[in-house]
C-alpha cells in the first residue's frame, strides 16, 4: 500500500528512529511501512495519520483507488 | 548509507566473526577432550566454553538489533530467557548423564532422569511462546510468526522425508529431540534470509 509517510516526515525533518520514538514502534517497522513492504494494521495507521494530524486517506492511499499517479 | 545501516553492517561482521571463533574454538576444544581423555572436567570446560561464547553471542546479536532498530523490550527478555534456559538444559543434561551412569535407575526415578535434559529446551519453548505474545511491535511480531512457520514447515519437511527414508532402511534413527534444533535452524535461516525479513 503507497502511502506519503516519507514526504511527511521529511517535511518535518525526522528520521526514521524519531517517527519510530513518537509511535512506539521499532524503526525497521518504520522503514517496512514507508517502504510498502509492511501494511500497518488499523490501530496502527490511526496512530499515523493522528501523530501528523491528518486523515489516514491523506496518509494512506487506498489500494482500490491508487493508479499509477504518485501519491 | 546511513548512521543505523553502518552500524548494523558492523554488527553483522562482528556476529560472523564471533561464530566462526565460536566453531573454531569448540572444534578444537571437542578435539582436545577425545584426544587426551578429559573426561568430567573436559566436559565442564566445554560447557563453559560454549556458555562464554553463547553469551558473547547473545550481546552482539542485541547490539546488532539495536544498531539497525529492531531491538524491543520483549526481545530483550527473551534473550535472557533463552540464556537461562540454555543453563537449564546444561545442568539438565549434565546431570541426567552423572545420574543415570552413578545410579543406575530405573522405573519412574529413570524417567524423571531422562526428563531432566527436556526441562531447559521446554524453557526455550515457553520463552518462545512469551516473545509471541509480548511482542508489542506488530512489524516485528509479525516478522517472528513468518520466521516461526518457515522454522515449522522445515521441521515437518524433514521430518516427514527422513522418517519415510527411515522406514525404507535408506537412512539411520533420527533422535526425536533433533525436533526443536531443527525447528530453530529453520526460524534462523527465515531470519537471515528474505523469507523472514521482507
Amino acid at each position: 500500500m503507497n502511502n506519503r509517510l516519507r514526504v511527511l516526515r521529511a517535511e518535518r525533518n525526522w528520521s526514521q528512529l524519531d517517527l519510530a520514538e513518537r509511535l512506539g514502534v521499532s524503526r525497521q517497522s518504520v522503514n517496512a511501512i514507508e517502504t510498502g513492504k509492511y501494511d500497518p494494521s488499523l490501530p496502527l495507521a490511526f496512530r499515523i495519520a493522528e501523530l501528523f494530524g491528518l486523515a489516514i486517506e491523506d496518509v494512506f492511499a487506498s489500494p482500490s483507488r491508487h493508479s499509477s499517479k504518485a501519491v | 548509507m546511513n548512521e543505523a545501516a553502518r552500524n548494523g553492517e558492523t554488527g553483522r561482521g562482528r556476529l560472523i566473526a564471533l561464530v566462526i571463533a565460536e566453531a573454531v574454538v569448540l572444534f578444537a576444544a571437542a578435539a582436545a577432550m577425545i584426544l587426551f581423555d578429559l573426561g568430567w572436567a573436559g566436559a565442564i570446560g566445554m560447557a563453559v566454553l560454549i556458555a562464554v561464547f553463547t553469551i558473547t553471542l547473545f550481546r552482539a546479536g542485541e547490539e546488532r538489533a539495536r544498531a539497525t532498530g529492531s531491538f524491543s523490550p520483549a526481545m530483550g527478555r527473551y534473550n535472557r530467557r533463552l540464556l537461562a534456559a540454555g543453563g537449564i538444559y546444561v545442568v539438565g543434561l549434565f546431570g541426567a548423564i552423572w545420574a543415570n551412569d552413578t545410579l543406575q535407575a530405573d522405573g519412574a526415578l529413570a524417567f524423571l532422569f531422562a526428563f531432566a535434559p527436556s526441562v531447559g529446551v521446554l524453557t526455550m519453548v515457553w520463552a518462545m511462546g512469551r516473545l509471541l505474545s509480548e511482542e508489542t511491535d506488530e512489524y516485528l511480531r509479525f516478522r517472528l510468526v513468518r520466521s516461526s512457520l518457515f522454522g515449522l514447515g522445515t521441521l515437518l519437511t524433514l521430518a516427514t522425508v527422513w522418517g519415510f527414508f527411515e522406514q525404507f532402511d535408506l537412512v539411520p534413527h533420527a533422535p526425536t529431540w533433533l525436533a526443536v534444533p531443527v525447528f530453530a535452524l529453520g526460524l534462523g535461516f527465515a531470519n537471515c534470509t528474505r523469507w523472514g525479513r521482507m
